[in-house]
């Protein structure tokens, strides 16, 4: 069954262990339309849970720059 | 009393034996299948903006521009030391940025925790006027002041509070609001700390509960 999809959004958040991206695609098989979702997860590189806000902050940066790059490779296929 | 029945609209005789999709033409103009726009949810490592800062929670990616409905948001903020935090009623701020508004970086709606008592006829901030506080706990030496709300809104509201008294600050919340508020292209919401002292923390996590149009 011939199918193509499109991204219908992509969703940025700082998770609880790791940056996230959720990657949602309109998939059309023939006539059908469905939805579904790709989860990347970028881990911090340390836990940032009851640390210094300013070490939150920069391990939270450094893990978006990482995933931003991951993102590109997903977008480009 | 007479009951008339209605015309069979569906073309099933019997209507709880109908196992067919719902079609659904969207924004985008396709027809898909399924019964309301996608719900999903985004949850917040730790947070922690010092004053003047604001941290993210949940946006969309610029490359893509996306459709959809923020539904409710939570805040739990807190503190296990009174040292270098910010209020976490009266600095925190639930910034939401829609479409325009995201590039601009000027939110197109601030709702401070404050407010989100407000929705629930300000329970909490009025009961602590008046000390009518349900029970105390003692934080880093110090006896604090703890509120339930007893009675909560159903678009939102302050849950609990806990209150430093001796400092006049509040060292924890726990808030929700339903927003559905709608965005064309993009999103950001994001906790902003309205502490005009960077080293005044505010600290905790949120949820945003979205939804996205096929």
């Amino acid at each position: 069954m011939a199918s193509t999809r499109e991204i219908l959004g992509i969703i940025r958040y700082p998770g609880k262990k790791g940056y996230v991206a959720e990657v949602w695609y309109r998939v059309k098989e023939d006539k059908r339309i469905r939805i579904r979702v790709e989860r990347i997860i970028e881990p911090y590189e340390k836990p940032i849970e009851g640390v210094h806000p300013q070490k939150v902050r920069r391990l939270k940066e450094e893990a978006l720059t990482r995933l931003e790059s991951r993102l590109k490779k997903v977008i480009k296929k | 009393m007479s009951t008339i029945d209605l015309p069979d609209y569906t073309g099933y005789s019997d209507i709880e034996n109908v196992y067919g999709d719902v079609k659904i033409y969207t924004p985008s103009g396709l027809w898909v299948v399924g019964s309301d726009i996608i719900t999903a949810r985004a949850v917040s490592g730790t947070l922690a903006p010092g004053g003047g800062e604001e941290d993210v929670i949940f946006q969309t990616d610029p490359s893509v521009s996306t459709r959809g409905r923020i539904r409710q948001v939570g805040l739990g903020l807190y503190t296990s030391t009174l040292t270098n935090r910010a209020c976490m009623v009266n600095d925190a701020v639930l910034r939401i940025y829609l479409d325009d508004d995201v590039d601009a970086g000027t939110p197109t709606l601030e709702i401070w925790v404050w407010d989100m008592d407000l929705l629930n006829g300000r329970e909490i901030g009025i009961r602590s006027e008046y000390e009518l506080y349900d029970a105390t706990i003692t934080v880093d030496s110090t006896t604090c002041e703890v509120y339930y709300a007893h009675h909560v809104s159903t678009r939102g509201g302050l849950l609990m509070g806990i209150y430093d008294r001796p400092d006049l600050k509040w060292i924890a919340s726990c808030s929700w609001i339903s927003l559905d508020c709608e965005w064309l292209e993009k999103v950001k919401v994001t906790l902003y700390n309205d502490n005009s002292n960077p080293s005044n923390y505010l600290y905790g996590h949120g949820m945003v509960l979205y939804g996205l149009y096929p």
